[in-house]
């Protein structure tokens, strides 16, 4: 099974595939499919060590292991953006100057510029003349806004707590879900980071980027597959050749096994376009389950002198009540709108049916006309015979009480987290080192942000200076450290015409200063808005590298639904930590009066209250389901249906109550899991009550239950927190039913 | 004027000569360290300058001059009196400029972390703390019957854009600092009357407060 990871090039790991994808929303979905590229395929390194010497050495140590795997170095030596926006330098003005400027007398102005003229420092790099009052110069400093990253003789340097980091920022040649390249890459890095230590000990080596989380995802899931497929399969062929001690059944087992398995990947390879490493983890859980119709045909042979033919005709209404039971609740794994969870029930239904098939066709023809008669069955036999029993009496209802009460009691307790990250968690250490990089080199949020659209790209720019405007508070308060847009570097033409009626107004000033300093006359001739040339344009600033870094914001022309072009960008946010800042920014720009086109993103928030909104409809699905069961079966049964239903509703809910009691918070996996436990639970009590406490059916029963315990108790062990909610629970379920079941087989 | 840029190499190529001839045979490395202990090594160093700005396409040269102050490990505060009173202030997090109106610029490290780099450029130079210096720097100079003089040019082409070349010239104190940008202006810091100090009063500590 470990082997299908390197076999398969289109196994995914990416976590992200797992979630919804909103069809609807065009500009969304690039916005998202933007980020993602942008995110994807990068990767940053942090390097710091005592010194400035020893920090150069390491990073170049760094730089040397890493060489020869096609990595793209970025950011580094970029021009001077100055040359570029020197042009239009009248139309650009920070906040603070516009402000300062609108208030401004001529002699505070020319005060200004003659500090200028006379300081040993000032900002921005153009010669005075050009700039006389730091407008311009003010305008570039806010580059360092954007990232803290400063070249630095020759080395990308951010400081952070007094600590200096060389920055080293790859993009990466190959997918970061390539396996082979993922591994060469660690290597890599590890030896890497032992270059590092060789330097100093101390130094500390930071790293982040989505390819480590996928190397960890798969190194996970591999290893999982392996534990739980080989745990799964080794306890599986055991405990069948124990119990019927026969090396044909083996061979059976394993026919029912691949041919599960085949009709499993064959179908999720037609339907879906990767296969996500989870899915094989999940799918690798359901061995347990597939081999329950060998067992169940299995047990009817023992001992039994009827022709092969006769048996099965009388099995198969058995047989296909046990095949629709599970299936069903497989299948409610598919009514999410969850990629990953379809592709896990579309795994699961057609594994089993897969299973399910091969003991219908090819079992009749393979099997031997009998199984000798296990020695081992009397033990069975006896247990069941002392098992208690449940009797309509004063002692027994009162023992059900206390249960019920002990039971309350963990309900109330029960709570539920939606949470995503509740579900698909990486890595914790490689996430506390991905969340240190993001502080230091302020990388912004990739799951909040504000969408914006507008008709025109200077439409689209005006209501993201309106949204930006109301974003300043925000930074003002320490709510958020910054944030990212592109009209921050690209005013809408109507910011740049008031910029330049601003700088107008200095025409007193000016003349002040040339005869201050005596200039000659008309030494400002190109500060006047007059001898200004054109606006700075979208399509100017597109096309020139200085806007390279802010250019994935811009999202450019997307068709909506009615064929017209509409233009996008997003602005992202650095340093959003709390939910309570998330929520009041959810409201922001629809705060009258609204600003056109401009909506806020939330993944996480949204994706989790799609998780909501499912757990509880199959909270909805799974109590309908408790309701009508015993209306199906009782054509079956008759009065005897409650002994069926009674042992699997009461696991259902012991299990819930210690899901309380251990403060597991619900969630829609656990709901997915109880419906499984319904099926299979409600399996064994048909399997149980079909032939009245027969030895043999216990024993299948009871080896069909330990293998299901067996291969989810293993799936409980999983990393990924949605499989090991789904593990524990089933596992718990199954057996408490598995438990209770005898206890209302009807005595005889 | 035409031939002056000719004369001009012909002489400096003299002044390289001379330089051969004369100057002790010292490596750069040695010439720092030999430099650093002339200086007098004073935690806080006061005195005035006169400043002469030379900006491109201005024909006035601007000529000003003022107090300043150097304490090791607090900042340095350079204070114009005449033609005009300003204040800049530089401390490890910030730079801060001042006049009788209030702040003008106020660059913190937080925000702006180019801030610790001319920080620590600034005082290398107006501390002599030329290890600093010479880690952002490539340097060379001279050293004739007790005077000094050392050229500083950036290593990184970013640095390059705000200081094309830095000069020193001193004794047992810096005398003399120039400063070339690649916008052409030349500045040019004379220091007059300098007094040091060994012990750092509560008054100059508060100034940095």
């Amino acid at each position: 099974m470990a082997g299908w990871q390197g076999r398969f090039e289109r196994i995914d790991t990416d976590l992200l595939a797992l979630l919804p994808t909103d069809e609807r929303r065009p500009a969304l979905e690039a916005a998202l499919k933007a980020l993602a590229a942008q995110g994807e395929r990068q990767l940053a390194l942090l390097v710091s060590a005592r010194d400035e010497a020893a920090t150069r050495q390491a990073a170049a140590g760094v730089r040397e292991a890493l060489s020869g795997l096609g990595l793209t170095a970025q950011g580094t030596a970029a021009d001077f953006p100055g040359d570029f926006y020197f042009p239009y330098r009248q139309g650009l003005l920070t906040a603070a100057d516009r402000e300062w400027l609108a208030a401004a007398s001529p002699e505070a102005a020319t005060a200004r510029a003659l500090n200028f003229a006379y300081a040993l420092f000032t900002p921005g790099n153009v010669p005075w003349r050009d700039d006389p009052y730091g407008f311009f110069g003010n305008w570039l400093q806010g580059l360092g806004e954007a990232t803290p990253l400063r070249p630095f003789n020759g080395e990308l340097m951010v400081e952070q707590g007094g600590r200096r980091y060389a920055a080293l920022t790859y993009a990466l040649p190959r997918s970061v879900f390539d396996a082979d390249f993922q591994q060469k890459l660690l290597a890599r890095l590890g030896e890497a980071r032992d270059r590092v230590h060789a330097i100093d000990p101390q130094a500390r080596f930071l790293r982040a980027g989505v390819v480590l989380h996928a190397a960890a995802a798969a190194r996970q899931a591999e290893n999982e597959m392996r534990l739980i497929g080989l745990g799964s399969l080794a306890g599986t062929f055991f405990l069948i050749g124990l119990v019927f001690q026969s090396a044909r059944a083996l061979k059976l087992i394993a026919v029912s096994l691949v041919s599960g398995a085949l009709a499993a990947l064959f179908a999720v390879f037609l339907l879906f376009e990767r296969v996500h490493a989870v899915t094989l983890v999940f799918g690798a859980s359901l061995i347990g389950v597939a081999v329950d119709y060998a067992i169940l045909v299995f047990a009817q042979h023992l001992g039994n002198e009827e022709p092969v033919w006769e048996r099965y005709r009388k099995l198969l209404p058995t047989l296909g009540m046990v095949l629709i039971t599970p299936a069903l609740a497989y299948l409610a794994l598919a009514l999410t709108p969850f990629p990953g969870l379809k592709q896990m029930a579309v795994f699961a239904v057609c594994g089993i049916f897969g299973a399910w098939a091969s003991v219908v066709l090819f079992y009749p023809y393979l099997l031997p006309a009998t199984l000798p008669l296990p020695g081992n069955a009397a033990p069975m036999t006896r247990l069941l015979a002392r098992w208690p029993r449940w009797r309509n009496t004063g002692k027994a209802w009162g023992l059900a009480l206390c249960l019920a009460a002990v039971t309350a009691g963990g309900l109330v307790q029960l709570r539920a987290n939606d949470d995503i990250r509740g579900l698909f968690s990486g890595d914790a250490a490689l996430m506390a080192e991905h969340r240190q990089v993001s502080e230091i080199m302020r990388l912004p949020s990739p799951a909040q942000m504000f969408l914006l659209g507008g008709e025109t790209p200077d439409a689209l720019l005006r209501s993201e200076e309106a949204l930006v405007e109301r974003l300043r508070p925000f930074i003002a308060a320490n709510k958020i450290g910054g944030f990212e847009a592109a009209s921050r570097w690209l005013p809408s033409v109507e910011k740049q015409r008031q910029a330049r009626a601003l700088q107008d107004r200095l025409q007193v000033s000016r003349a002040q200063v040339g005869e201050e300093l005596e200039l000659p006359a008309g030494w400002d001739a190109e500060l006047s808005s007059g001898a200004s040339g054109g606006f700075l344009t979208a399509d100017a600033w597109l096309a020139n590298p200085a806007s390279a870094p802010f250019r994935a914001l811009w999202l450019g022309a997307i068709r909506s639904g009615d064929g017209l072009p509409r233009y996008s960008s997003m602005v992202l946010l650095q340093g959003l930590a709390d939910r309570g800042t998330a929520n009041e920014l959810a409201g922001l720009a629809a705060r009258e009066p609204a600003i056109p086109g401009a909506e806020w993103i939330d993944q996480t928030g949204e994706i989790s209250g799609l998780m909501a909104r499912y757990r509880e409809l199959l909270t909805k699905t799974l109590l309908l389901a408790c309701l009508l069961v015993p209306f199906l079966l009782y054509p079956f049964f008759k009065g005897r249906v409650w002994r069926i239903v009674a042992p699997v509703l009461a696991a259902g809910g012991i299990t819930l109550a210690i899901m309380g009691y251990l403060s597991v918070p619900l969630q829609l996996l656990s709901i997915l899991a109880l419906l499984l436990t319904l099926g299979m639970g409600i399996d064994y009590a048909i399997f149980l009550q079909a032939r009245q406490a027969h030895a043999h059916t216990l024993l299948a029963t009871t080896l069909a239950a330990s293998l299901t315990l067996l291969s989810f108790g293993l799936l409980a062990l999983s990393g990924t927190p949605a499989l090991h909610a789904l593990g524990l629970t089933v596992t718990l379920g199954v057996a408490l039913s598995w438990l209770l079941t005898p206890v209302f087989l009807r005595k005889d | 004027m035409k031939a002056a840029p000719l004369k001009f190499s012909w002489l400096k190529s003299l002044f390289a000569a001379s330089i051969l001839c004369f100057a002790l045979p010292l490596s750069a490395a040695d010439l720092l360290a030999e430099v650093r202990a002339r200086l007098v090594p004073a935690p806080v160093t006061q005195g005035e300058f006169s400043q002469t700005r030379h900006l491109v396409q201005i024909k006035k040269p601007l000529v000003s001059t003022g107090r300043f102050l150097v304490v090791r490990d607090a900042g340095v505060i350079w204070e114009n009196i005449a033609p005009i009173a300003q204040t800049m202030r530089l401390t490890k997090n910030e730079i801060l400029q001042t006049n009788d109106g209030g702040a003008v610029v106020r660059l913190s490290a937080d925000k702006e972390p180019v801030v610790g780099i001319i920080n620590s450029i600034l005082f290398g130079v107006l501390a002599g703390e030329f290890e600093t210096l010479a880690q952002s720097f490539s340097y060379d100079g001279k050293m004739e019957n007790g005077r000094w003089r050392l050229d500083f040019t950036p290593r990184d082409a970013n640095l390059a854009r705000l200081i094309e070349t830095l000069s020193l010239t001193g004794t047992h104190d810096i005398e003399q600092v120039e400063i070339r940008n690649a916008a052409g202006d030349v500045t040019r810091i004379e220091f007059r009357a300098q007094t040091h100090a060994g012990e750092v009063s509560a008054e100059v500590r508060k100034r940095f407060e």
